[in-house]
Parts: structure tokens; C-alpha cells; sequence
């Protein structure tokens, strides 16, 4: 049952090959460059907010990650969480997701993708912005959400989250 | 039998649309996804048998799910797929299960689905045909044989799913046991084109295990497979009853970075013929296969891929040697083993439209259907490239 890629003399790289595998290496050293020029700089910290409702004061970075993975869908006291997210692209999702979810965009939507279309899940709902976000975390029972930080949060509960 | 459980499988999905009309927004939740492609590989069968550029590349499907109560869901999905020779075209009730999730703490989720689930149990396997959620077109087929499709994509048995978070970090066990209808046309595809018998998946059997390293953005996993198929001959037949033991190893790995991923699947597959070519025939054969798959997020909406892809039908005869040997030389060496370069480019068009093309430089033949007599009159070139592209719409 061991693996060993063994290469039989028919199937040796030919110095074509070879050569398309030193251009693959170096077409990857340019996207490495690129990359490194792509990588977003954010710093804006993000607070992480529920309906008044919710009974839970604190969360484990994966205890929301259940959540965000639409595995975890009910409260401890049984009721059902509603989970919003913020577009994909905005600034404020993307630094919840790389700092409190510890995951990029691509995986939270590749993972929603495969729930939605192998019927084991449902995705969370979308919201445009902020404002949207705050109204609809005040005004959904067992609701969970994120906003950037502000001086004065109303009408929602603000959940600690715990490394 | 095969055609009453679907009755019954359609039956239920009516039902089950029927009643969305009734209930709360929150309860129900329903999507879909359209995509139409156009592909070649001109010195292959593939595609299709002339070599010509297909538009049978067409993915349809429409899915809802309704959550009966707390612990309760019933999901379904109708599809219609057209592959050209790879595997059956036509309507198909891609799932259609009930979910009770047993426990769902903030460490610990066990969910159990009975009815016709999809196959959890590799990295792309559950959304195979579902082009927005599939990285390339044609996905690596010493992993995703095409041909192999309708038995691999899912079973209808039982199936269970625990998620466990840890202060090391996060266990996703797997588990599942079913069999799947096998039709004339996919027996066809998968075994050979004269095959006039009754095929049937006696039971397949798979576990998997993935861990998800605590502040790490790698994921392992290994998943294992069980199966045994049975072949019954018709009155008239080139072939004789026959038993198939077909078992799987296989291991994966995922490291994602902001802007780039890295993916590979291991596989060994162990295939035990008794009987079919003979009354007394017996053949034990090991194949490996593996893929690396890399992709790079260029902007916001545009992604390339480069994938490379590995395949031996016997691992004790990688260059495919003995085939002429054990043929009269009816058979190639070149069906022995097959490689496939893929480079492809994802392009988002609007936020649910989305274009995909890709190029394959494919060497050898050892992944055409049908496996088991392949089809050497078409298949008379080591090498032969594939290209394809592909819209797609989603909601």
C-alpha cells in the first residue's frame, strides 16, 4: 500500500517540459511579488454584536467560527441564531473575518457555497452596510452580526471574543 | 425499483416545493444555479466521439430546504446535467435527505441525514457538478474520474457528520454507508460499451476525518472506502457474471493565504475483479493517483488556477507496460497512466455571474471511459488537450 512516484522512461520530462516548469516557477514568483503588493493593510478593529436577547456574554474565536460555518445554529437556551454578514468585499468584513474568524472571505463563501448547494446548510444573509446591520441585529430575535467600532453602540448587545 | 424510489424521491420534492409557498420566509429557503459551457478534446473520447467542440457542458439545478423544526431539515435538489461522454445526460434528483442535527452545542455538532445524501467525503466531492462552487471545469480525474460520476457522487443510506472544536483545534468526522442505482448507460460509460448486463453497487461504505489546526490555515484529512458491485450477464453477452471489490485510501490537504490556496488529494485504489472476463478469472490491481492544485486570487474578481494531475491504473506497471502484453496489443501502453497540466482563469462578471476557462495539456489515456474495455478505436493519441469555457449564473 506505499506510495512511490517512481517516473518510467516513457513518461520522463522533456526539455519542453522542463522548460514550462521554469517558466510555472517563475510566473509564480511574480504572483508571490503581486501578492505581497495586494495584501490588504487593515487595522480597523471590529466588535462583534447580538440581539439584546441572546444570553451568552462571551465566545471562543471558535465557538463564532461554528456559527459563521453555519454549524452551530441554536443559543444554548434553544433559540435559533440568525446570522448577518456584511458584503464580502467591504473593509469591515474582511477584518472580522481574518481577525475574529480567523479565515479569509473566499473560505467563508466556498463554505457557504457547499452548504447551499449540498443541502446541508443554509447561508447567513447579506447585508449592504453598517446601518443596515445594526437595525437588523436589534430588531431579530437570536440575531448576530458586526460592525466596525464606534463610541456608542445602541440597541444591541456587544459579545466579548475570546482567542 | 430504481424507477419507484425516484417516483417517490419526486414525489417528495413536489411535496416539498408545493408547501413553500405556505410557510415563513425563515423555515424555507430555496436556490439555483444555471451554467452553459462549450469544450473539446479533439483526439479523445471525452468529450464526444468525433472530436468536435460540444456545447454539451450544461448544468441546471434548483434546490430548496425546509427546516421542519429546530432540529429538523428536509433538503432536495433536482439537476440536469449534460457532460457529452462523461457521464449520463438528463434530469437526476441530486439529493433529497432529512437532517436531524442530534447535538448542537457552541463545541460540538452531530448532524445524521438519511435519504439520498451527497459524498462529504473529499475535498470537491459534494459540489461536484455544481460549476460556481467547482475551482476548473474539469476537475482532476484521478480523483473526480468523470465517467465514475453518478456511482461517486452520493448514496442513498445513512450518513453522519460530528464537528468537534477543541483547544487544539477542529475534528470533522465523517461517516456514511449506502448503495447507488446503477443504470444501463452509466455501466456503459464506466465498464464498456458493449455491456448488456445488470450492474449494481452492492453497498459503499466510507469514513473521513479532517483537522482543522487551532490559529493554522492548513486542513488535513484522510477518508477511507469500501464497495462491492455485482455483474449479472444478460442471456445474450461478450461477458460473464462477475464481482467487483473496489476500496479506497486516500488523503488531502488545503493551505489557504489571503490571496493564494494551495489543495491535494492522495488516492490508492485497490480494484478486485472476480469472474466477467471469464467464468474463473481473478485480478487484484492497485491505482494511484494524486493532484496539486494551486490558485491565486489576481483582483477582486478574477482568480487563475494551475493544477497538475497524476494518474497509474497499476502501480506495479506505471508506464502501462504489460497492457500490450496481456491485449495481443490490442491495448496501448499509453491507457496505462495519465497526466493532466490545467491552467484556467475565473472571471467575474457581475456578483452572480461568473466566466471560467481553462486549457489541459492531458498525457495518456488511462482516465477515458469506458475503464474497464476502453475504448481503443477512438482513443488512438498519448496526447490529447482539452479546452473549455463556461458562464454561469447563480441565486
Amino acid at each position: 500500500m506505499a506510495f512511490s512516484f517512481r517516473i518510467q522512461p516513457e513518461q520522463s520530462l522533456g526539455s519542453a517540459q522542463k522548460d514550462i516548469v521554469k517558466r510555472l516557477i517563475f510566473s509564480f514568483y511574480l504572483l508571490w511579488w503581486h501578492s505581497a503588493l495586494l495584501a490588504a493593510e487593515l487595522t480597523a478593529p471590529v466588535s462583534v454584536i447580538a440581539h439584546p436577547s441572546v444570553q451568552v456574554e462571551s465566545l471562543s474565536q471558535a465557538q463564532l467560527r461554528s456559527i459563521y460555518l453555519m454549524r452551530q445554529v441554536v443559543w444554548p437556551d434553544g433559540i435559533a441564531i440568525r446570522v448577518f454578514t456584511l458584503t464580502p468585499r467591504s473593509a469591515v468584513n474582511q477584518q472580522f473575518c481574518r481577525d475574529q474568524l480567523q479565515l479569509f472571505p473566499y473560505q467563508l463563501e466556498r463554505v457557504w457555497q457547499k452548504l447551499t448547494y449540498s443541502g446541508t446548510g443554509t447561508p447567513p444573509t447579506e447585508l449592504q452596510d453598517e446601518q443596515a446591520m445594526l437595525q437588523a441585529i436589534a430588531t431579530t430575535p437570536g440575531a448576530i452580526g458586526y460592525i466596525g467600532i464606534q463610541d456608542e453602540i445602541q440597541d444591541v448587545k456587544v459579545i466579548s471574543i475570546k482567542p | 425499483m430504481l424507477k419507484s424510489f425516484q417516483l417517490s424521491l419526486s414525489a417528495c420534492l413536489l411535496v416539498l416545493f408545493g408547501i413553500s409557498e405556505a410557510v415563513a420566509a425563515d423555515n424555507w429557503h430555496w436556490h439555483g444555479f444555471l451554467s452553459q459551457g462549450l469544450m473539446q478534446d479533439e483526439k479523445s473520447n471525452f468529450v464526444n466521439d468525433d472530436g468536435s467542440v460540444s456545447t454539451e457542458l450544461t448544468e441546471i439545478g434548483l434546490n430548496g430546504s425546509y427546516k421542519l423544526s429546530p432540529d429538523w431539515r428536509l433538503s432536495g435538489q433536482l439537476m440536469y446535467l449534460d457532460g457529452g461522454n462523461r457521464y449520463a445526460s438528463g434530469w437526476r434528483i441530486d439529493y433529497l435527505f432529512l437532517n436531524w442535527t442530534a447535538v448542537n452545542s457552541l463545541d460540538w455538532q452531530l448532524n445524521l441525514y438519511a435519504g439520498r445524501f451527497k459524498n462529504m467525503h473529499w475535498l470537491y466531492s459534494s459540489t461536484r457538478d455544481v460549476a460556481l462552487t467547482r475551482p476548473m471545469i474539469v476537475l482532476p480525474q484521478s480523483i473526480y474520474f468523470d465517467a465514475f460520476r453518478d456511482i461517486a457522487v452520493g448514496s442513498d443510506g445513512l450518513a453522519l457528520q460530528s464537528t468537534n472544536s477543541t483547544s487544539v483545534g477542529e475534528f470533522e468526522f465523517i461517516w456514511s454507508y449506502g448503495s447507488t442505482p446503477i443504470s444501463r448507460e452509466t455501466s456503459q460509460r464506466v465498464i464498456a460499451t458493449q455491456i448488456q448486463g445488470v450492474t449494481e453497487q452492492k453497498f459503499v461504505h466510507q469514513a473521513s476525518v479532517f483537522f482543522r489546526p487551532q490559529h493554522s490555515q492548513v486542513q488535513w484529512g484522510i477518508s477511507l472506502l469500501d464497495s462491492d458491485f455485482s455483474y449479472r450477464r444478460a442471456p445474450v453477452d461478450l461477458f460473464f457474471d462477475g464481482d467487483f471489490t473496489v476500496q479506497r485510501v486516500m488523503a488531502n490537504w488545503r493551505y489557504s493565504a489571503e490571496l493564494w490556496e494551495l489543495s491535494s488529494e492522495l488516492v490508492q485504489e485497490r480494484v478486485f475483479a472476480r469472474g466477467f472476463y471469464q467464468p474463473v478469472f481473478a485480478r487484484n490491481q492497485f491505482a494511484q493517483g494524486a493532484f496539486l492544485l494551486a490558485s491565486y486570487n489576481w483582483s477582486d474578481s478574477t482568480r487563475l488556477y494551475l493544477s497538475y494531475d497524476w494518474y497509474t491504473a497499476n502501480k506495479d506497471d506505471r508506464g502501462g507496460a504489460l497492457l500490450p502484453l496481456q491485449s495481443g496489443g490490442m491495448v496501448p501502453r499509453f491507457f496505462g497512466y495519465q497526466r493532466d497540466w490545467g491552467l484556467g482563469v475565473t472571471q467575474d462578471l457581475a456578483k452572480q455571474l461568473r466566466l471560467k476557462l481553462e486549457y489541459h495539456w492531458i498525457t495518456g489515456t488511462g482516465r477515458l471511459g469506458p475503464n474497464v474495455v476502453p475504448a481503443v478505436e477512438i482513443n488512438r493519441s498519448r496526447q490529447h488537450d482539452l479546452w473549455a469555457v463556461q458562464l454561469m449564473y447563480w441565486f
